[in-house]
């Protein structure tokens, strides 16, 4: 995870329904080596916990389209990182689960500090598919 | 708005460089040609709607975390 420090990360033009945030920083969960937040640099109320799929879902697959490669300048597989948003279930006030959004994906450019969500194909993944407790 | 009727195999254009076709027409489904700048993105409403839906629900939660699961760890190889 070496995109953490502190340079902000360009979203071009935002994520879906939050079109007014271009620009978020990683923020670390302190002593968390799984989980940490994405922070919007124009609205402070705006953040989302967030995770790397692969010890989670090691099986996770996602095929990034070529347009979305050019646009994050990502000619070497390597400069990539993919981050998940999670959502926590709610009982109530109780929170009760966590849930990654494996469907819309974001795809990073580690290098050029460049981001974008997008919608993988077919019906193969969930918006809310569970972290395990373990 | 704009409304307008179309037949299969005609087109409407938007700002010059995106064509839409009516390809088929079967019962109540349309198949559409959509030719388009590859900077465009095009998805079916819906699934567009759910990452919105998703993306909201995942900003909603606020400032208090439940415990966070750990992965499980990998049998090993």
């Amino acid at each position: 995870m070496d995109v953490r420090d502190d340079a902000p990360i360009d979203f071009g033009g935002g994520l879906l329904g939050f079109a007014s945030s271009t620009s978020y920083v990683v923020v670390e969960i302190e002593d968390d080596d799984y989980y940490f937040w994405l922070q919007s640099v124009e609205e402070p109320e705006v953040a989302f916990l967030a995770t790397v799929p692969w010890d989670f879902f090691p099986d996770y697959e996602i095929d990034v389209p070529d347009v979305v490669q050019e646009e994050l300048g990502l000619d070497d597989p390597a400069d990539s990182e993919i981050f998940l948003l999670l959502s926590v279930q709610l009982e109530g006030d109780q929170p009760v689960g966590i849930t990654a959004n494996l469907l819309g994906p974001i795809v990073v450019n580690k290098n050029l500090k460049r981001a974008r969500q997008i919608v993988l194909d077919g019906a193969r993944y969930s918006t809310q598919e569970p972290l395990v407790m373990s | 708005m704009l409304v307008l009727s179309r037949k299969p195999n005609q087109s409407i254009v938007i700002s010059a460089d995106i064509i839409v076709t009516v390809i088929e027409i079967k019962g109540d489904q349309v198949r559409l040609g959509i030719k388009a700048p590859r900077s465009v993105t095009v998805h079916r409403e819906e699934v567009a709607a759910e990452i919105v839906k998703a993306n909201q629900a995942a900003a909603a939660m606020g400032a208090s975390l439940p415990p966070l699961p750990r992965p499980t760890p990998r049998p090993p190889t």
